[in-house]
Protein backbone atom coordinates (compact mmCIF):
# COMPACT_ATOMS: atom_id res chain seq x y z
CA UNK A 1 0.00 0.00 0.00
CA UNK A 2 1.43 3.35 -1.06
CA UNK A 3 0.57 6.16 1.38
CA UNK A 4 0.41 9.86 0.63
CA UNK A 5 -0.16 12.50 3.27
CA UNK A 6 -1.68 15.81 2.23
CA UNK A 7 -1.09 17.68 5.47
CA UNK A 8 0.39 21.16 5.49
CA UNK A 9 3.98 19.99 5.94
CA UNK A 10 3.75 17.72 2.90
CA UNK A 11 2.34 20.50 0.69
CA UNK A 12 4.38 23.61 1.45
CA UNK A 13 3.81 25.51 -1.80
CA UNK A 14 0.81 27.85 -1.87
CA UNK A 15 -0.89 29.69 -4.71
CA UNK A 16 -4.10 31.60 -5.12
CA UNK A 17 -6.48 31.27 -8.01
CA UNK A 18 -9.63 33.00 -9.10
CA UNK A 19 -11.84 30.73 -11.18
CA UNK A 20 -15.27 31.89 -12.41
CA UNK A 21 -15.15 34.62 -9.79
CA UNK A 22 -14.38 32.17 -6.95
CA UNK A 23 -11.20 32.38 -4.93
CA UNK A 24 -9.23 29.23 -4.36
CA UNK A 25 -6.05 28.29 -2.56
CA UNK A 26 -3.80 25.61 -4.00
CA UNK A 27 -1.54 23.58 -1.71
CA UNK A 28 1.04 21.39 -3.37
CA UNK A 29 4.59 20.08 -3.20
CA UNK A 30 5.32 20.90 -6.83
CA UNK A 31 5.74 24.25 -8.56
CA UNK A 32 4.71 22.45 -11.75
CA UNK A 33 1.11 22.25 -10.51
CA UNK A 34 1.09 25.97 -9.77
CA UNK A 35 2.56 26.68 -13.17
CA UNK A 36 -0.03 24.49 -14.89
CA UNK A 37 -2.80 26.41 -13.14
CA UNK A 38 -1.15 29.74 -13.97
CA UNK A 39 -4.03 30.81 -16.18
CA UNK A 40 -6.10 31.49 -13.05
CA UNK A 41 -3.39 32.58 -10.64
CA UNK A 42 -3.63 35.88 -8.80
CA UNK A 43 -1.02 37.76 -6.79
CA UNK A 44 -0.64 36.23 -3.37
CA UNK A 45 -2.64 37.99 -0.70
CA UNK A 46 -2.31 36.03 2.52
CA UNK A 47 -5.41 37.56 4.10
CA UNK A 48 -7.70 36.74 1.21
CA UNK A 49 -10.34 34.21 2.24
CA UNK A 50 -10.69 31.34 -0.16
CA UNK A 51 -13.89 29.69 -1.26
CA UNK A 52 -12.44 26.33 -2.18
CA UNK A 53 -9.19 24.46 -1.75
CA UNK A 54 -7.15 22.31 -4.10
CA UNK A 55 -4.56 20.03 -2.44
CA UNK A 56 -2.31 18.11 -4.79
CA UNK A 57 0.63 15.92 -3.94
CA UNK A 58 2.95 15.06 -6.81
CA UNK A 59 4.74 11.73 -6.51
CA UNK A 60 7.48 10.85 -8.98
CA UNK A 61 6.84 7.17 -8.40
CA UNK A 62 3.35 7.31 -9.90
CA UNK A 63 3.22 6.34 -13.56
CA UNK A 64 0.14 7.29 -15.44
CA UNK A 65 -1.40 5.19 -18.20
CA UNK A 66 -3.93 5.89 -20.88
CA UNK A 67 -7.41 5.08 -19.55
CA UNK A 68 -10.84 6.62 -19.79
CA UNK A 69 -11.73 8.68 -16.73
CA UNK A 70 -14.52 7.55 -14.48
CA UNK A 71 -16.69 9.42 -12.01
CA UNK A 72 -18.63 8.27 -8.97
CA UNK A 73 -20.27 10.08 -6.10
CA UNK A 74 -22.18 9.53 -2.90
CA UNK A 75 -23.08 11.92 -0.12
CA UNK A 76 -20.49 14.65 0.28
CA UNK A 77 -17.89 12.97 -1.95
CA UNK A 78 -17.33 12.73 -5.67
CA UNK A 79 -14.46 10.60 -6.98
CA UNK A 80 -12.79 11.01 -10.35
CA UNK A 81 -10.07 8.70 -11.61
CA UNK A 82 -7.72 9.64 -14.43
CA UNK A 83 -4.83 7.89 -16.14
CA UNK A 84 -5.59 4.67 -14.25
CA UNK A 85 -3.64 5.58 -11.09
CA UNK A 86 -4.70 9.12 -10.27
CA UNK A 87 -7.81 9.76 -8.20
CA UNK A 88 -9.29 13.12 -7.29
CA UNK A 89 -11.67 13.40 -4.36
CA UNK A 90 -14.10 16.30 -4.35
CA UNK A 91 -15.47 17.02 -0.89
CA UNK A 92 -18.64 19.04 -1.36
CA UNK A 93 -19.15 19.84 2.29
CA UNK A 94 -15.62 21.13 2.87
CA UNK A 95 -15.40 22.61 -0.65
CA UNK A 96 -12.07 21.09 -1.46
CA UNK A 97 -10.38 18.80 -3.96
CA UNK A 98 -7.49 16.54 -3.09
CA UNK A 99 -5.36 14.16 -5.09
CA UNK A 100 -2.02 12.48 -5.59
CA UNK A 101 -0.78 12.72 -9.18
CA UNK A 102 2.19 11.79 -11.32
CA UNK A 103 4.90 14.23 -12.33
CA UNK A 104 3.67 13.96 -15.91
CA UNK A 105 0.19 15.10 -14.92
CA UNK A 106 1.58 17.89 -12.74
CA UNK A 107 2.99 19.56 -15.82
CA UNK A 108 0.16 18.66 -18.17
CA UNK A 109 -1.36 22.14 -18.61
CA UNK A 110 -4.15 20.85 -20.84
CA UNK A 111 -5.27 18.42 -18.14
CA UNK A 112 -5.62 21.12 -15.50
CA UNK A 113 -7.17 23.77 -17.71
CA UNK A 114 -9.50 21.72 -19.87
CA UNK A 115 -10.32 18.76 -17.64
CA UNK A 116 -9.75 19.17 -13.93
CA UNK A 117 -10.81 22.78 -13.35
CA UNK A 118 -14.00 22.51 -15.45
CA UNK A 119 -14.91 19.31 -13.61
CA UNK A 120 -14.14 20.93 -10.26
CA UNK A 121 -16.39 23.88 -11.04
CA UNK A 122 -19.13 21.57 -12.27
CA UNK A 123 -18.98 19.48 -9.09
CA UNK A 124 -18.27 22.18 -6.51
CA UNK A 125 -19.99 25.07 -8.31
CA UNK A 126 -23.35 24.74 -6.53
CA UNK A 127 -21.50 24.78 -3.19
CA UNK A 128 -19.82 28.03 -4.22
CA UNK A 129 -22.97 29.88 -5.24
CA UNK A 130 -22.49 29.10 -8.92
CA UNK A 131 -25.00 27.45 -11.16
CA UNK A 132 -23.36 25.41 -13.91
CA UNK A 133 -25.66 25.71 -16.93
CA UNK A 134 -25.38 23.78 -20.16
CA UNK A 135 -25.24 26.68 -22.53
CA UNK A 136 -22.92 28.41 -24.95
CA UNK A 137 -22.39 32.11 -24.40
CA UNK A 138 -21.26 35.04 -26.53
CA UNK A 139 -20.98 38.71 -25.83
CA UNK A 140 -20.59 42.13 -27.32
CA UNK A 141 -19.36 44.91 -25.06
CA UNK A 142 -20.34 42.92 -21.98
CA UNK A 143 -23.86 42.15 -23.24
CA UNK A 144 -24.33 38.42 -23.31
CA UNK A 145 -26.33 36.00 -25.39
CA UNK A 146 -26.81 32.47 -24.06
CA UNK A 147 -27.33 29.65 -26.53
CA UNK A 148 -29.03 26.62 -25.05
CA UNK A 149 -30.50 23.43 -26.42
CA UNK A 150 -30.30 19.70 -26.15
CA UNK A 151 -27.11 17.88 -27.16
CA UNK A 152 -26.86 17.88 -30.93
CA UNK A 153 -28.83 21.12 -31.37
CA UNK A 154 -25.71 22.78 -32.72
CA UNK A 155 -24.73 25.10 -29.87
CA UNK A 156 -20.99 24.85 -30.40
CA UNK A 157 -21.13 25.14 -34.17
CA UNK A 158 -23.44 28.15 -34.07
CA UNK A 159 -21.42 29.71 -31.24
CA UNK A 160 -18.27 29.33 -33.35
CA UNK A 161 -20.02 30.90 -36.33
CA UNK A 162 -21.28 33.78 -34.14
CA UNK A 163 -17.80 34.29 -32.79
CA UNK A 164 -16.59 34.78 -36.34
CA UNK A 165 -19.41 37.37 -36.70
CA UNK A 166 -17.63 39.82 -34.44
CA UNK A 167 -18.92 38.47 -31.11
CA UNK A 168 -16.58 37.35 -28.33
CA UNK A 169 -16.88 33.78 -27.08
CA UNK A 170 -17.41 33.22 -23.36
CA UNK A 171 -18.10 29.49 -23.70
CA UNK A 172 -19.27 27.03 -26.32
CA UNK A 173 -20.65 24.48 -23.86
CA UNK A 174 -21.01 25.38 -20.16
CA UNK A 175 -21.35 28.61 -18.28
CA UNK A 176 -21.14 29.14 -14.54
CA UNK A 177 -23.79 31.66 -13.55
CA UNK A 178 -23.52 33.75 -10.41
CA UNK A 179 -25.77 36.35 -8.90
CA UNK A 180 -24.79 39.19 -6.60
CA UNK A 181 -26.87 42.21 -5.65
CA UNK A 182 -29.42 41.35 -8.29
CA UNK A 183 -26.86 41.19 -11.11
CA UNK A 184 -26.30 37.98 -12.99
CA UNK A 185 -22.90 37.13 -14.43
CA UNK A 186 -22.14 34.27 -16.79
CA UNK A 187 -18.56 33.04 -16.41
CA UNK A 188 -16.66 30.92 -18.90
CA UNK A 189 -13.46 28.97 -18.33
CA UNK A 190 -11.78 29.55 -21.67
CA UNK A 191 -11.61 25.88 -22.53
CA UNK A 192 -11.09 24.80 -26.16
CA UNK A 193 -14.07 24.62 -28.45
CA UNK A 194 -15.48 21.18 -29.00
CA UNK A 195 -16.83 20.69 -32.50
CA UNK A 196 -18.23 17.59 -34.13
CA UNK A 197 -16.32 16.21 -37.15
CA UNK A 198 -18.91 17.57 -39.61
CA UNK A 199 -17.98 21.12 -38.54
CA UNK A 200 -14.93 20.82 -40.81
CA UNK A 201 -17.17 21.57 -43.79
CA UNK A 202 -18.02 24.99 -42.34
CA UNK A 203 -14.72 26.16 -40.86
CA UNK A 204 -11.63 25.97 -43.07
CA UNK A 205 -9.29 26.10 -40.08
CA UNK A 206 -10.49 22.63 -39.02
CA UNK A 207 -9.34 20.96 -42.22
CA UNK A 208 -5.80 20.70 -40.96
CA UNK A 209 -6.92 19.39 -37.56
CA UNK A 210 -7.69 15.84 -36.55
CA UNK A 211 -10.74 14.98 -34.43
CA UNK A 212 -9.91 12.90 -31.37
CA UNK A 213 -11.69 11.07 -28.60
CA UNK A 214 -12.95 13.54 -26.04
CA UNK A 215 -13.61 12.99 -22.34
CA UNK A 216 -17.06 11.51 -22.92
CA UNK A 217 -15.82 9.18 -25.65
CA UNK A 218 -17.14 11.27 -28.56
CA UNK A 219 -14.98 11.90 -31.60
CA UNK A 220 -14.60 15.68 -31.85
CA UNK A 221 -12.29 18.55 -32.69
CA UNK A 222 -10.99 20.26 -29.57
CA UNK A 223 -9.47 23.47 -30.74
CA UNK A 224 -8.29 26.66 -29.08
CA UNK A 225 -10.33 29.73 -29.96
CA UNK A 226 -7.14 31.46 -31.03
CA UNK A 227 -6.65 29.01 -33.88
CA UNK A 228 -10.01 30.08 -35.24
CA UNK A 229 -9.06 33.74 -34.66
CA UNK A 230 -11.93 34.01 -32.18
CA UNK A 231 -11.89 36.60 -29.43
CA UNK A 232 -12.52 35.18 -25.95
CA UNK A 233 -14.22 36.95 -23.04
CA UNK A 234 -14.14 35.69 -19.45
CA UNK A 235 -17.65 36.78 -18.48
CA UNK A 236 -20.67 38.82 -19.42
CA UNK A 237 -24.08 39.93 -18.24
CA UNK A 238 -26.65 37.83 -20.11
CA UNK A 239 -29.32 39.83 -21.93
CA UNK A 240 -31.25 36.90 -23.32
CA UNK A 241 -31.33 33.15 -23.80
CA UNK A 242 -31.84 31.60 -27.20
CA UNK A 243 -32.92 27.97 -27.35
CA UNK A 244 -31.76 26.30 -30.53
CA UNK A 245 -33.58 23.75 -32.56
CA UNK A 246 -32.64 22.47 -35.99
CA UNK A 247 -35.32 22.97 -38.59
CA UNK A 248 -35.87 21.58 -42.06
CA UNK A 249 -37.96 24.59 -42.99
CA UNK A 250 -37.25 28.28 -42.63
CA UNK A 251 -35.27 29.87 -39.84
CA UNK A 252 -37.41 31.80 -37.39
CA UNK A 253 -37.16 33.31 -33.94
CA UNK A 254 -40.13 33.39 -31.58
CA UNK A 255 -40.59 34.32 -27.90
CA UNK A 256 -40.37 31.45 -25.44
CA UNK A 257 -42.16 31.30 -22.09
CA UNK A 258 -39.76 31.79 -19.18
CA UNK A 259 -41.37 28.87 -17.37
CA UNK A 260 -40.40 26.61 -20.27
CA UNK A 261 -36.81 27.88 -20.13
CA UNK A 262 -36.68 27.37 -16.36
CA UNK A 263 -38.00 23.87 -16.67
CA UNK A 264 -35.33 23.09 -19.27
CA UNK A 265 -32.43 24.19 -17.04
CA UNK A 266 -33.87 22.78 -13.82
CA UNK A 267 -34.53 19.49 -15.51
CA UNK A 268 -30.98 19.25 -16.85
CA UNK A 269 -29.30 20.16 -13.54
CA UNK A 270 -27.71 17.19 -11.86
CA UNK A 271 -29.59 16.23 -8.69
CA UNK A 272 -27.69 16.85 -5.45
CA UNK A 273 -27.82 14.70 -2.31
CA UNK A 274 -30.46 15.78 0.23
CA UNK A 275 -27.87 17.18 2.65
CA UNK A 276 -27.08 19.85 0.06
CA UNK A 277 -30.66 21.04 -0.37
CA UNK A 278 -29.56 24.61 0.40
CA UNK A 279 -27.11 24.53 -2.52
CA UNK A 280 -29.77 23.05 -4.81
CA UNK A 281 -32.15 25.82 -3.76
CA UNK A 282 -29.53 28.48 -4.42
CA UNK A 283 -28.83 26.95 -7.83
CA UNK A 284 -32.54 27.03 -8.61
CA UNK A 285 -32.71 30.68 -7.59
CA UNK A 286 -29.84 31.53 -9.96
CA UNK A 287 -31.55 29.63 -12.78
CA UNK A 288 -34.67 31.71 -12.16
CA UNK A 289 -32.64 34.90 -12.21
CA UNK A 290 -30.95 33.92 -15.48
CA UNK A 291 -34.26 32.97 -17.07
CA UNK A 292 -35.76 36.30 -16.01
CA UNK A 293 -34.01 37.52 -19.15
CA UNK A 294 -35.82 37.41 -22.46
CA UNK A 295 -36.11 33.88 -23.76
CA UNK A 296 -36.29 33.04 -27.45
CA UNK A 297 -36.80 29.95 -29.52
CA UNK A 298 -34.62 29.84 -32.63
CA UNK A 299 -35.48 27.25 -35.21
CA UNK A 300 -32.72 27.44 -37.71
CA UNK A 301 -32.10 25.89 -41.06
CA UNK A 302 -29.17 26.05 -43.40
CA UNK A 303 -25.48 26.38 -42.67
CA UNK A 304 -24.31 27.72 -39.30
CA UNK A 305 -22.92 30.93 -40.76
CA UNK A 306 -26.38 31.77 -42.08
CA UNK A 307 -27.95 31.03 -38.68
CA UNK A 308 -25.25 33.15 -37.04
CA UNK A 309 -25.93 36.05 -39.39
CA UNK A 310 -29.65 35.97 -38.56
CA UNK A 311 -29.07 35.70 -34.83
CA UNK A 312 -26.36 38.34 -34.80
CA UNK A 313 -28.66 40.81 -36.56
CA UNK A 314 -31.55 39.93 -34.24
CA UNK A 315 -29.41 40.51 -31.15
CA UNK A 316 -28.21 43.84 -32.47
CA UNK A 317 -31.71 45.00 -33.42
CA UNK A 318 -33.43 43.99 -30.18
CA UNK A 319 -30.73 44.90 -27.69
CA UNK A 320 -29.05 47.75 -29.57
CA UNK A 321 -25.59 46.36 -28.98
CA UNK A 322 -22.79 46.42 -31.46
CA UNK A 323 -19.08 46.05 -31.37
CA UNK A 324 -17.25 49.31 -30.86
CA UNK A 325 -15.39 50.07 -34.07
CA UNK A 326 -11.64 50.20 -34.10
CA UNK A 327 -11.69 53.93 -34.79
CA UNK A 328 -13.95 54.55 -31.77
CA UNK A 329 -11.46 52.76 -29.54
CA UNK B 1 -54.36 24.42 -28.97
CA UNK B 2 -51.36 26.61 -28.10
CA UNK B 3 -48.67 27.26 -30.69
CA UNK B 4 -46.19 28.32 -27.99
CA UNK B 5 -42.80 26.67 -28.49
CA UNK B 6 -41.96 23.75 -26.27
CA UNK B 7 -38.52 22.34 -25.58
CA UNK B 8 -37.31 18.81 -25.60
CA UNK B 9 -36.32 17.93 -22.02
CA UNK B 10 -33.59 15.52 -21.07
CA UNK B 11 -32.85 14.53 -17.51
CA UNK B 12 -29.20 14.00 -16.66
CA UNK B 13 -28.42 10.34 -16.14
CA UNK B 14 -27.09 9.42 -12.71
CA UNK B 15 -23.55 9.24 -14.07
CA UNK B 16 -22.05 9.41 -10.61
CA UNK B 17 -24.36 6.61 -9.40
CA UNK B 18 -25.20 8.81 -6.45
CA UNK B 19 -28.74 7.59 -6.18
CA UNK B 20 -28.37 3.84 -6.60
CA UNK B 21 -30.85 2.11 -4.33
CA UNK B 22 -29.19 0.29 -1.43
CA UNK B 23 -31.76 -2.11 -0.04
CA UNK B 24 -29.51 -4.29 2.12
CA UNK B 25 -28.74 -3.10 5.63
CA UNK B 26 -26.99 -4.92 8.42
CA UNK B 27 -25.76 -3.97 11.83
CA UNK B 28 -22.54 -5.89 12.50
CA UNK B 29 -20.31 -6.20 15.51
CA UNK B 30 -16.72 -7.36 15.40
CA UNK B 31 -14.29 -7.29 18.28
CA UNK B 32 -13.99 -3.52 18.25
CA UNK B 33 -16.71 -2.16 16.08
CA UNK B 34 -20.40 -1.75 15.66
CA UNK B 35 -20.88 -1.26 11.97
CA UNK B 36 -24.00 -0.11 10.18
CA UNK B 37 -23.45 -1.72 6.79
CA UNK B 38 -25.44 -0.69 3.72
CA UNK B 39 -25.09 -2.17 0.25
CA UNK B 40 -26.86 -2.94 -2.99
CA UNK B 41 -25.24 -6.38 -3.14
CA UNK B 42 -27.03 -9.04 -1.10
CA UNK B 43 -24.09 -11.47 -1.45
CA UNK B 44 -21.86 -8.99 0.33
CA UNK B 45 -24.30 -8.51 3.15
CA UNK B 46 -24.68 -12.26 3.50
CA UNK B 47 -20.91 -12.84 3.49
CA UNK B 48 -20.38 -10.22 6.16
CA UNK B 49 -23.27 -11.54 8.16
CA UNK B 50 -21.52 -14.92 8.21
CA UNK B 51 -18.23 -13.55 9.46
CA UNK B 52 -19.41 -11.09 12.09
CA UNK B 53 -22.05 -11.06 14.73
CA UNK B 54 -25.27 -9.46 13.63
CA UNK B 55 -26.30 -6.93 16.24
CA UNK B 56 -29.78 -6.84 17.63
CA UNK B 57 -30.10 -3.08 17.27
CA UNK B 58 -28.25 -0.47 19.25
CA UNK B 59 -26.23 2.46 18.08
CA UNK B 60 -23.76 1.91 15.27
CA UNK B 61 -20.39 3.42 15.80
CA UNK B 62 -19.56 3.44 12.14
CA UNK B 63 -21.55 3.61 8.94
CA UNK B 64 -20.27 1.77 5.89
CA UNK B 65 -21.87 2.14 2.46
CA UNK B 66 -20.48 -0.09 -0.27
CA UNK B 67 -21.86 -0.01 -3.78
CA UNK B 68 -21.24 -3.02 -5.95
CA UNK B 69 -20.68 -1.37 -9.32
CA UNK B 70 -21.00 -3.51 -12.43
CA UNK B 71 -19.75 -0.67 -14.63
CA UNK B 72 -16.42 -0.21 -12.90
CA UNK B 73 -13.55 -2.03 -14.62
CA UNK B 74 -12.47 -5.19 -12.79
CA UNK B 75 -8.98 -3.84 -12.17
CA UNK B 76 -7.45 -4.16 -8.74
CA UNK B 77 -4.12 -2.38 -8.98
CA UNK B 78 -1.71 -1.31 -6.29
CA UNK B 79 -3.36 0.10 -3.20
CA UNK B 80 -2.95 3.85 -2.81
CA UNK B 81 -3.94 5.70 0.33
CA UNK B 82 -4.29 9.48 0.16
CA UNK B 83 -4.81 11.07 3.55
CA UNK B 84 -5.94 14.48 4.75
CA UNK B 85 -6.44 15.43 8.38
CA UNK B 86 -9.96 13.98 8.43
CA UNK B 87 -10.31 11.78 5.36
CA UNK B 88 -8.55 8.73 3.93
CA UNK B 89 -9.11 7.83 0.32
CA UNK B 90 -8.21 4.30 -0.72
CA UNK B 91 -8.00 3.14 -4.29
CA UNK B 92 -7.05 -0.24 -5.68
CA UNK B 93 -6.71 0.30 -9.40
CA UNK B 94 -9.78 1.65 -11.12
CA UNK B 95 -12.05 -1.01 -9.71
CA UNK B 96 -12.19 0.05 -6.10
CA UNK B 97 -12.62 3.56 -4.70
CA UNK B 98 -13.26 3.99 -0.99
CA UNK B 99 -13.24 6.99 1.27
CA UNK B 100 -13.09 6.89 5.04
CA UNK B 101 -14.42 9.96 6.80
CA UNK B 102 -12.59 9.71 10.10
CA UNK B 103 -14.36 12.65 11.66
CA UNK B 104 -17.86 11.33 11.02
CA UNK B 105 -16.88 7.66 11.12
CA UNK B 106 -18.30 6.88 7.76
CA UNK B 107 -17.03 4.72 4.90
CA UNK B 108 -18.30 5.13 1.35
CA UNK B 109 -17.04 2.90 -1.42
CA UNK B 110 -17.57 1.74 -4.98
CA UNK B 111 -16.27 -1.70 -5.81
CA UNK B 112 -16.33 -3.46 -9.18
CA UNK B 113 -18.64 -6.44 -9.03
CA UNK B 114 -15.86 -8.76 -10.19
CA UNK B 115 -13.64 -7.79 -7.24
CA UNK B 116 -16.11 -8.73 -4.56
CA UNK B 117 -15.25 -12.42 -4.63
CA UNK B 118 -11.46 -12.28 -4.42
CA UNK B 119 -9.89 -8.91 -3.72
CA UNK B 120 -12.63 -7.77 -1.40
CA UNK B 121 -11.82 -10.10 1.45
CA UNK B 122 -8.13 -10.64 0.64
CA UNK B 123 -7.01 -7.05 0.11
CA UNK B 124 -9.70 -4.43 0.51
CA UNK B 125 -11.23 -5.38 3.85
CA UNK B 126 -7.82 -5.75 5.57
CA UNK B 127 -6.84 -2.29 4.31
CA UNK B 128 -10.10 -0.86 5.59
CA UNK B 129 -9.64 -2.56 8.95
CA UNK B 130 -6.17 -1.02 9.20
CA UNK B 131 -7.61 2.44 8.62
CA UNK B 132 -10.38 1.81 11.14
CA UNK B 133 -7.88 0.54 13.70
CA UNK B 134 -6.02 3.84 13.38
CA UNK B 135 -9.21 5.69 14.27
CA UNK B 136 -9.65 4.21 17.73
Amino acid sequence: MRRFSLDNDALPIRAQLVVAGCRSVVRTNSAKVVSSLGKWSTPKEPTLEHEFEVAVLVDRGLRRHSALPQFRGRGRYVFATFHSVESFVFDLRERRVFAAVSDETAQDVAFWTTVLIPIAMGVLGPMLGLSPMHSACLEINGHGLLLAGVSGAGKSTLATALATEDMALVSDDWIYAAEADGYVTAHGLGVPLKLMPDAAQYFDELRTEEPRLSLNGELAFEIDAGKLRIEVAERCAPECIVFLERSDGQSRIAPLERTVAREFFEHSAEPLPPEFAHAAERRKHIIHSVTDRDCWHFQYAGPPREGARILRQFFEDIYHVERASASAI
Amino acid sequence: MSNAPVLQLSSPPDLLRRFVHLPNELCLRSADWHLHFITNEPRLATALGNTAVVCDGGTSKMKCTILCDSELPPESGEGISTETSDTVFLSFGRGCLITVDRENREIIGFVAAELLDGSWSAVIVPALMAVMAGMQ
